[in-house]
């Protein structure tokens, strides 16, 4: 199962299978980035949790004030979580990496040609899903091309790819696009 | 003539009891040579080391064609020849059983398996599974949302391509 499978190897699959493999590198639908997006509002959850835990230990360590996790006001709160999903959505959506719930539900965000997106896109994409992102994304219901409405001027997409990190760093070898889908 | 006659068949007979004892008598003599060589002490001193080192045993099963010597052994009906049956009644099971160290065997066996890889796998393999199904199901999710919206939208199917269709690796 190492190899990436031409469209004839789809004939000697069961026809659940073939049908998963044929939906491959084309748009997902909003089941799917919706469940995406949920499993990665926890991830954000847990690592801004972590974010305090770490500040808690390192002034515990720096200074002799017992262990306490931090509890700015409200206001912080949402500005450090906010953050803390920006740098995440931006880091998981630019390159061949994938946000954890983007890797759970086999997804991928790319250009509308089908590259990796660069840092930058990857940025402005995480910023603009932060703020008014799940409203935006109801639109990929309607849409004749499953595009949320801050795809269609950013021309990302997301698709589905159920290759493995490992998968995804062979074909990135073999062909210097490294992982796009064409 | 008559006389003439008997003689002939008195020399005839001479001739072959003489050829008969002489014969006799050859194979006598040539039995007590052979009897006289002394066959051992010609073997102790024959250098069997050099003539077998000299021979070139390579060179001759070399030339042996061995795989058609083994083709041609029935191999099938020796094997339909004998009573498996027969044999196993044989066999006494409990004697044998008394035999083996059951516990020493198991802990051997036991000690060949990495059961910490053995469970790393059992789990990663569970939980791609898992993980398979719910990205099925999504899927699946995704299809009906945009049945039905098609349908009630009244429209062809959407237009979903963007990479080559049979991306990912997929086993049968």
């Amino acid at each position: 199962v190492n190899a990436v499978p031409t469209v004839d190897a789809e004939s000697t699959l069961s026809p659940t299978r073939a049908r998963i493999a044929g939906l491959q590198g084309r748009r997902a639908g909003i089941v799917s980035r919706v469940t995406a997006n949920a499993i990665d509002l926890g991830v954000v959850f847990v690592c801004y949790f972590l974010v305090l835990v770490a500040w808690a230990a390192v002034g515990y360590l720096a200074t002799s004030n017992p262990f306490r996790i931090p509890d700015p006001p409200p206001w912080l709160h949402a500005l450090a979580l906010v953050g803390v999903q920006i740098l995440y959505l931006a880091s998981g959506w630019s390159g061949s990496t994938r946000t954890v719930g983007k890797e759970l539900m086999g997804l991928r965000v790319v250009t509308s040609r089908g590259d990796l997106l660069t840092y930058r896109r990857g940025l402005v994409r995480a910023v603009v899903c932060t703020f008014i992102g799940e409203p935006l994304l109801l639109w990929a219901a309607i849409s004749r091309r499953n595009a949320a409405l801050y795809d269609m001027f950013l021309h990302t997409a997301v698709v589905y790819d159920w290759r493995s990190p490992a998968q995804v760093r062979a074909a990135a070898a073999r062909d210097p696009h490294a992982g796009t889908l064409h | 003539m008559g006389n003439g006659g008997g003689v002939f068949d008195s020399v005839v007979g001479t001739a072959e009891n003489l050829l008969r004892e002489g014969t006799t008598r050859a194979v006598r003599l040539g039995t007590r040579v052979v009897e006289m060589i002394p066959i051992d002490e010609l073997l102790q001193r024959l250098p069997i080391e050099q003539i077998v080192e000299r021979i070139p045993i390579e060179q001759i099963v070399a030339r042996i064609p061995i795989a058609e010597l083994v083709e041609q052994i029935p191999i099938e009906r020796m094997i339909a020849r004998i009573d498996i049956n027969a044999l196993v009644a044989q066999i006494d099971i409990d004697a044998l059983l008394a035999r083996i160290d059951i516990g020493r065997l198991v802990g051997e066996a036991l000690k060949g398996i990495d059961f910490e890889e053995l469970f790393r796998a059992s789990t990663v393999s569970a939980g791609s599974e898992v993980r398979d199904v719910a990205r099925t199901q999504t899927m699946n999710g995704d299809l009906l949302v945009a049945r039905i919206v098609d349908r009630l939208l009244r429209r062809d199917e959407r237009q979903l391509d963007v990479g080559p269709p049979g991306l990912a690796p997929l086993a049968p």
